[in-house]
C-alpha cells in the first residue's frame, strides 16, 4: 500500500475487491514487521512484573526513546532508495548537538527562549549542512556514498571532539528539558510527535509527489534517470541535505532531553537506522522505500531494547536479539520477494 | 493455494521467531523470578558499561551483597558507554518500579534530572563509581580519585628518583571517568615533582594495537622517555608490548590503572611495574548494602539526597611484592563471579 515501487504498482484487483484488499495488507512488508512488534509488546508484557510493559508510562518511554531512532532511520530509509548509504549519521548527532549546543550555551544571556530557538536551529542548519556536504562529495567528487560518508563520520567526530575538548557540553537552561525534551503533550512524549510528523512528511513527500518518483527512480536505475534528463547531482544533493536536517533535529533532542551533548556515544546509531530500514523492507541496492516498514523497523529495536530490561534479561541478549530479527526478517522479505517475482535477489546479483 | 504456501511459510518463520525470542526470555528470566518471601527487596543496577570487566566486579560485589540480604538484582547497562542508552535503561528499569536503584552513571548531568524524579517517588538511589553535578542521590560510593593521583605521583617519582619524562596514553578525550585517571597525576607531578616532565596526553580508545603504535612512536620520538602511564588494561596491553618491542624494558617503566586479569599477570610477570586500582567489588557492595538497610527503615515518602558529596571507598597501589597480599584482593578485578 505505501511501499513506493516505480517498476511494480500492486495489480488492479481482478476477483473479489476485499480479498484483493486483504492480499494487498498481508503482502506489505510492514504488515509483517507490525506484526512482530505487536508480538513482542504482547510477551514482554505477559513477562514482566505486574504486566508493567503495557502501562502509559512504559508506551511513552518506548515513544521517546524511538523518537531519534525514527529519524535517522526515515533518512536512511530515503537514500537507500535512491540507492545511496549513510553511515556518518551518528558522528552528523553528534556534530549538530555540539554546535548547536555550543550555540544555545553563548546566547544563554540573551534569554532563554531565544537561546533554545536558535540553538534549535542550529541543529538542524548543522545536520543539513553535513548532510549537503556527503551529497556534493558524493555528486561532485564521484566518491561512493558509502565511502563518503566513512570520511564524513570520521570529520564530523574529530571536528566535534576539536570543539569539545573532548567533554561533554552542559549548563544548558532547565527549561530546555522541561519545555521540550520531557514535556508530554495528549499523552505522547513531544520529541516523539516531532519524529512522528516529519515522518508523515517525507511519507506524504514520497507518495505523492513527482519528487517522491524521481528519488525512486534514481535508485532504480540510475542510468535510465539521467537519460530521462533527471537533474541527478542536484537531486542527490537535496536529498542528502534533507535527511541530514532530519539528523540535526535528532541531535536537538539529544540534548534536550539529557540536558548535554553525548560526545562519546551514538557510534552505531547509523548502522541501527539502516538494519532497522533493511529490516521493514528497504532494499541495500535501492529502488523501493517502504517508509511504514521502517517505521516498524525502528520500532522493533526499541521495544527489544525496553523489553530485555523490563523483563531483567542481560544486556547482552539484546544486541543478539535484534540481530537475530534483522537476519530473520531479511530473509523472510527474500523469499516472499523471489516467489512474487519482484526485483530482489536476482537484480541483486545482476548488478554486482 | 499459492497464496496458501506462501502465507504457512511467512508464518512459519514469525512463529520462529516469536518463539526463538520467547525462549530465550523464558530461559533465562526463570533464575531471577523467583521472589515470594517477604523481606525479598528488588534492586535494579544501571551501569556505563555491562561488558566491562570493571562492572563484572561491581556486578560481583552487588551479587553477593544482594544474595546476603535477600535481596533479587536486576543488573543493566549499555554494551559499551553511550549516555543517551544508559539513561534510557535507567529509565525503562524505573518503569518495573524497583524498591531500589544503583546506577554507575558516566554523565555527571544527564542523570540528575530522573535520579531527582525517581528520588521524589520513593525509590531510593545510589551511586556506585561516578557521581552527578548535583547532589541528588541517597548514597555516592568512589575511591578518592585525587588522592589515588596523588599515591600515583608519589610512587612514580620515587621509583624514577623524581627526574624523568612521562607518556600518558588516555582512553579517549569525551570520557570524564577515564579524564579523572589521569588529571590528579598530572596536577601532583606538575605541582611537587617538576623534574618530571609530562608530555601531551595521547588517546587509544580502549584500543590495544593503537596503544602499541602510540607507544612505539613516544618512544621513538623521545629517548629520554622512562615511563609510561596506561589509563586502563587494554592499553596498559598494548604499551607493554611496544615496550618490549623496543627492547626498552629496562629504561622504561609501565604504570597503568585498574587491576584487569592481564594487568595483574603482566604485574607479576614484571611488564608492570606499578597499577592502581580501585574496589569496583566494594563499591557495588556498598551500593546495594545502601539501599537495603534505607528500604528495611521501612520510610515512605520522597527519599532525601545526601548531604556529602561521596562515602569513599578505597584505592590501592599494586606492586609485585604486594600483589599476592590478601588485602589486595577486593582490587583485583574479575572476569566473572564465583
Amino acid at each position: 500500500m505505501a511501499e513506493h515501487a516505480v517498476s511494480s504498482r500492486p495489480a488492479a484487483p481482478e476477483r473479489g475487491e476485499r480479498r484483493a484488499v486483504l492480499q494487498r495488507v498481508a503482502g506489505h512488508p510492514a504488515f509483517w514487521i507490525a506484526l512482530i512488534d505487536v508480538a513482542l509488546i504482547l510477551i514482554f508484557g505477559l513477562l514482566s512484573p505486574n504486566n508493567v510493559f503495557w502501562t502509559l508510562g512504559s508506551f511513552q518511554n518506548l515513544a521517546v526513546d524511538s523518537a531519534e531512532a525514527l529519524l535517522l532511520t526515515t533518512g536512511v530509509a530515503l537514500l537507500l532508495g535512491a540507492g545511496e548509504f549513510d553511515i556518518s549519521q551518528g558522528a552528523n548527532v553528534v556534530l549538530s548537538s555540539v554546535i548547536g549546543g555550543k550555540v544555545m550555551l553563548a546566547l544563554g544571556s540573551a534569554g532563554t527562549l531565544p537561546a533554545i530557538l536558535l540553538g534549535a536551529l542550529t541543529c538542524v542548519a548543522c545536520g543539513a549542512g553535513m548532510g549537503a556536504v556527503n551529497g556534493i562529495v558524493v555528486t561532485k567528487l564521484g566518491v561512493n556514498s558509502l565511502v563518503a560518508t566513512l570520511g564524513t563520520l570520521g570529520i564530523a567526530t574529530g571536528a566535534a571532539d576539536l570543539i569539545t575538548n573532548g567533554s561533554d557540553l552542559a549548563g544548558f537552561p532547565l527549561q530546555l528539558q522541561s519545555a521540550f525534551g520531557s514535556r508530554v503533550v495528549l499523552g505522547v512524549p513531544l520529541p516523539a510527535l516531532v519524529a512522528l510528523a516529519l515522518f508523515g512528511v517525507a511519507w506524504l513527500v514520497l507518495r505523492f509527489t513527482r519528487s517522491g518518483v524521481r528519488i525512486l527512480a534514481l535508485g532504480s536505475s540510475r542510468e535510465s534517470a539521467v537519460r530521462s534528463g533527471l537533474r541527478v547531482d542536484r537531486l542527490l544533493i537535496v536529498l542528502f541535505l534533507l535527511t541530514g536536517a532530519l539528523v540535526g533535529v535528532a541531535g536537538f533532542i539529544d540534548i534536550s532531553r539529557f540536558g548535554t551533548t553525548n560526545v562519546s556515544g551514538h557510534q552505531t546509531d547509523a548502522l541501527a537506522s539502516i538494519g532497522a530500514a533493511v529490516i521493514g523492507g528497504a532494499s541495500l541496492w535501492g529502488g523501493r522505500v517502504p517508509l511504514l516498514g521502517a517505521l516498524f523497523g525502528a520500532l522493533l529495536a526499541v521495544i527489544l531494547q525496553d523489553g530485555l530490561v523490563v523483563v531483567g534479561l542481560s544486556p547482552f541478549f539484546q544486541l543478539i536479539a535484534t540481530g537475530v530479527v534483522l537476519i530473520a526478517a531479511v530473509h523472510l522479505d527474500q523469499q516472499r520477494r523471489q516467489r512474487s517475482g519482484r526485483p530482489g535477489r536476482v537484480r541483486a546479483r545482476l548488478r554486482s | 493455494m499459492r497464496m496458501r504456501t506462501r502465507g504457512a511459510q511467512r508464518l512459519t518463520g514469525l512463529a520462529g521467531i516469536a518463539a526463538l525470542t520467547a525462549v530465550a526470555i523464558t530461559g533465562c528470566g526463570s533464575s531471577s523470578s523467583s521472589s515470594g518471601g517477604s523481606k525479598s527487596y528488588s534492586i535494579a543496577a544501571v551501569v556505563a558499561d555491562a561488558a566491562d570487566p570493571y562492572y563484572v566486579s561491581m556486578q560481583c560485589g552487588a551479587e553477593q551483597e544482594a544474595k546476603r540480604s535477600g535481596a533479587k538484582l536486576n543488573w543493566q547497562g549499555p554494551a559499551a558507554v553511550d549516555t543517551a542508552k544508559e539513561v534510557s535503561a535507567l529509565n525503562t528499569v524505573s518503569i518495573t518500579k524497583p524498591d531500589g536503584i544503583m546506577i554507575s552513571p558516566f554523565s555527571p548531568t544527564a542523570f540528575v534530572a530522573p535520579v531527582q524524579r525517581i528520588m521524589k517517588a520513593g525509590t531510593p538511589v545510589t551511586l556506585a563509581d561516578g557521581e552527578l553535578s548535583q547532589k541528588v542521590a541517597y548514597r555516592t560510593f568512589h575511591a578518592d580519585i585525587n588522592a589515588a593521583g596523588a599515591a600515583l605521583a608519589q610512587r612514580m617519582a620515587s621509583a624514577l628518583g623524581a627526574h624523568g619524562t612521562l607518556g600518558i596514553v588516555a582512553q579517549d578525550p569525551g570520557d570524564p571517568l577515564d579524564g579523572n585517571r589521569y588529571a590528579a597525576l598530572i596536577k601532583v607531578l606538575e605541582a611537587k615533582y617538576p623534574g618530571i616532565t609530562v608530555l601531551p596526553v595521547q588517546y587509544a580508545n580502549v584500543s590495544t594495537a593503537r596503544s602499541a603504535s602510540i607507544a612505539a612512536g613516544l618512544l621513538r620520538a623521545h629517548p629520554e622517555l622512562n615511563v609510561l602511564y596506561a589509563t586502563n588494561g587494554p592499553q596498559a596491553a598494548g604499551v607493554a608490548s611496544a615496550i618490549a618491542a623496543a627492547k626498552r624494558q629496562g629504561s622504561v617503566k609501565l604504570f597503568a590503572f585498574d587491576a584487569t586479569p592481564q594487568e595483574v599477570s603482566q604485574l607479576k610477570s614484571g611488564a608492570i611495574d606499578t597499577l592502581v586500582a580501585q574496589s569496583p567489588f566494594l563499591e557495588g557492595q556498598q551500593g546495594v548494602r545502601a539501599l537495603v538497610s534505607y528500604l528495611k527503615q521501612g520510610t515512605s515518602g520522597p527519599v532525601p539526597a545526601a548531604t556529602e558529596a561521596y562515602v569513599p571507598t578505597p584505592f590501592k597501589v599494586l606492586t609485585k611484592d604486594n600483589v599476592e597480599a590478601p588485602a589486595s584482593k577486593p582490587f583485583l578485578y574479575l572476569s566473572s563471579c564465583s
